[in-house]
């Protein structure tokens, strides 16, 4: 694992398609002795290109055009096309739930009439409290797995047009809330 | 009779604790087997171990004397925890998982490259577990106090004991099972009772919890008062007194209480007659039936900031609990991760009802809870309030192991979060004693706090820690995962700021009590000023330092987002 990394920094990669996995180990912790070769020296160098303004820059290490032999393999347009689709979906989640949690306080304060509003001297909205938020989180949680699984489903599909497949995901209706 | 069930119930507990420890535990040989559990345990197994481990005393006990003491202001609590599971499955879980980091520290040295903001998101991780341990600590001697009549230590010495024995000797490996049990045993020791409870109540014709008055007692009732308090009496009432009141020793006379402010001397014996209005402990609100069930009822100075600061702490504060995140770390990979943390919010669901039924049983049948302030015990009072006699008692052994489950079960979790955390940063010398070294600092510092501590209930305490999760660690998470702009210099500084305004106002909290304005307000609730203030200022600094990204940024970005072993170009 390491062996190949040291390979690849000192820039005379031959392998094109090496998988995430083999890829910058974190410091798990669990083996101290490796860290600091896990960690190598150039790790917190200057970027040339901070704000990712440029078109998605190729790994340095490779000189060459990208082997168009390995279908599977994902290209760095693609990885980021998957984080902002992914950023996209989380993000939506966020607005569903920002809007519940904010929206429920603000209605019963500014609105004292829907706190008073109850049958037979229960008043309603502790029903709506106790019982019927729970259940939205379970399908707002269901909804967020669901797509994010496709997402990355797509990305990985060996279907025609996949660098944009992850930009547009298909409408299904059972996909809409 | 209690005293016995409740000792049959401990002794049940950890019997069946231990079990699942042994029967699921290998030798362990090094510190790698004490903080990971064997990979690939299912979802569901996994779900049920972080449910878990976040019903802590704070979800079990507190939330229900919550309600019971403030109403219907408290019912956002528990929709705001599981809510956070929520964001936590759609910002934090896949990618952290991928990242192969088990701890925050790790996740933040991997992706910045920087010792220095290794340092402070340790110190960090540290503040959010004491903070949360101490409510576990604080709910343990409750239960035992009001139920045996102990000394408060004992409890802290029960879930001490227990929890350096699991701990200490099985690690994580040993932790998952005995977790996973202990979710399913606290929803049968809410769920039982509740259901009995309500019968009890129906056959009782159903009696209207939401009164025209401050709650009264129900019948002629006894109240020892343990340590010295001061009470709001709302109405004038006639009591017997046995002790000191106001001042002056009193040996079985009738003192007539004017309505406002009374002291009473510690072991002071009250009777009142059917019918009393109960007076409150200081710092809890008298309220009548409808403002009790109406939120905002009350009218608070900044009310409406108080509630949304309380449920963005509790929501932000989700993503940095460091025991519920190292738990992903056992699912196999991130898609097994991501399907875990979609089913804690079904599991969390289950739980949720049950606080808003004992705190509204608690208004009609234990209201002196509102006097003693022990509302924490709101729970573990009513079986034998509702059902006196064996029933009660048995009841009560099995509310009483749940409760134990609870302190125990959070309290591990975090305790070996903290000494995985811990021994990782001072890994000069063998693994398994630095680990063992970080089990004792991490029970040692909260202990050493709790004595001096002011009345704090459970929730409030949880909150707290929450805090200082939500202003330091989830915009390190968020931030580090998702924006390849952020740099070492900006996360070091957001965390700086927030991380260390939230831990000052919870220090400020803890040793001076509650208070009312503009600047307690904030001090009180300071998500929602420190939080955004936090996610600003690593923004801003990471753009100003913006010729210091990380160079592997982009790679560590992909490793994050892209499903394990997909081929990259």
């Amino acid at each position: 694992m390491n062996g190949e990394r040291r390979v690849a920094v000192t820039g005379t990669a031959t392998v094109r398609a090496r998988t995430i996995r083999d890829d910058a180990d974190p410091p798990s912790g669990t083996r101290p002795a490796e860290r600091p070769a896990a960690e190598p020296s150039g790790s917190d160098q200057p970027d040339p290109d901070p704000l990712h303004t440029g078109s998605p820059v190729p790994d340095p290490r490779q000189g060459e055009p990208p082997d168009t032999s390995r279908s599977m393999a994902v290209g760095a347009a693609a990885a980021t096309a998957l984080i902002r689709l992914q950023l996209g979906i989380a993000l939506r989640t966020c607005a569903i739930v920002i809007a519940v949690v904010a929206g429920l306080p603000a209605l019963l304060a500014l609105a004292p009439g829907v706190a008073h509003a109850g049958v037979r001297g229960v008043p309603l909205f502790w029903p709506v409290l106790v019982f019927g938020v729970q259940p939205v989180w379970i399908a707002v949680a269901l909804r967020q797995l669901r797509r994010a699984e496709r997402a990355e489903r797509e990305l990985t599909a060996p279907a025609p047009g996949r660098g944009t497949a992850a930009r547009t995901p298909r409408r299904e209706p059972v996909g809409r809330p | 009779m209690t005293a016995l069930a409740v000792a049959a119930a401990l002794i049940a507990l950890v019997a069946l604790l231990g079990t699942a420890g042994v029967r699921s535990r290998r030798s362990a040989r090094a510190a790698a087997d004490f903080q990971v559990a064997s990979r690939g345990v299912t979802p569901w197994w996994n779900a049920s171990a972080i449910s878990g481990e976040y019903i802590s005393a704070a979800a079990f006990l507190g939330s229900a004397g919550l309600v019971l003491a403030y109403g219907a202001d408290m019912l956002w609590l528990p929709i705001a925890g599981t809510a956070g599971y929520v964001l936590l499955l759609a910002f934090v879980t896949a990618p952290l998982r991928r990242s192969g980091a088990y701890s925050v520290p790790d996740f933040a040295e991997w992706r910045l490259g920087s010792r220095s903001v290794r340092r402070i998101v340790t110190g960090c991780v540290c503040f959010v577990g004491w903070f949360y341990l101490l409510p576990q600590f604080r709910g343990a001697g409750v239960t035992l106090r009001v139920l045996t009549g102990a000394p408060v230590w004992t409890g802290w010495a029960v879930v001490v004991a227990v929890a350096l024995l699991l701990a200490a000797s099985g690690g994580m490996r040993g932790i998952t099972a005995v977790q996973a049990v202990q979710f399913w045993l606290k929803l049968v020791a809410v769920a039982v009772p509740a259901m009995v409870l309500l019968t009890v109540w129906n056959l009782a014709g159903a009696p209207d919890p939401v009164g025209a008055t401050p709650p009264n007692f129900e019948r002629a009732t006894r109240v020892q008062v343990r340590t010295a308090a001061a009470v709001t009496v709302p109405a004038a009432v006639t009591v017997t007194v046995r002790g000191r009141v106001d001042g002056a020793v009193r040996d079985g006379e009738r003192v007539p209480l004017a309505p406002g402010r009374h002291t009473i001397g510690a072991g002071t014996d009250i009777r009142f007659p059917a019918g009393a209005p109960v007076p409150h402990a200081e710092r809890l609100p008298v309220q009548d039936g409808a403002t009790w069930a109406t939120p905002f009822g009350r009218a608070e100075e900044n009310g409406l900031f108080r509630t949304y600061s309380a449920l963005l702490g509790v929501l932000l504060g989700t993503m940095g609990l460091p025991h519920i995140l190292m738990r992903f770390y056992t699912s196999a990979d991130g898609a097994a991760a991501r399907r875990t943390a979609a089913l804690v919010p079904v599991l969390l669901a289950l739980f949720s009802v049950f606080p808003a039924l004992y705190g509204t049983l608690g208004r009609l049948y234990a209201p002196e809870l509102l006097m003693t302030g022990d509302t924490d015990a709101t729970l573990l009072m009513l079986p034998q309030r509702m059902l006196p006699g064996p029933g009660g008692a048995l009841l009560t052994g099995l509310v009483t192991a749940g409760a134990f489950a609870a302190f125990i079960s959070t309290s591990c979790g975090i305790v070996v979060a903290l000494a995985g955390t811990i021994s990782q940063s001072v890994r000069r010398r063998n693994g398994v004693t630095a680990f063992r070294l970080g089990v004792v600092l991490a029970l040692a510092a909260p202990l050493a706090v709790l004595p001096r501590i002011g009345p704090q209930g459970a929730v409030g305490l949880v909150t707290m820690a929450l805090c200082v999760s939500a202003c330091s660690l989830c915009p390190l998470l968020v931030l580090g995962i998702w924006w390849r702009g952020l740099t070492a210099a900006g996360a070091a500084a957001g965390l700086l700021a927030g991380g260390g305004f939230a831990v000052a106002a919870g220090l400020a909290r803890l040793f001076s009590g509650p208070s009312a304005g503009w600047p307690q307000d904030v001090l009180a609730q300071p998500a929602a000023v420190v939080a955004p203030a936090a996610f600003a200022v690593m923004i801003v600094v990471s753009l100003l330092t913006r010729r210091r990204v990380p160079r592997r940024a982009d790679r560590a970005l992909m490793k994050l987002h892209l499903p394990e072993g997909t081929p990259v170009r």
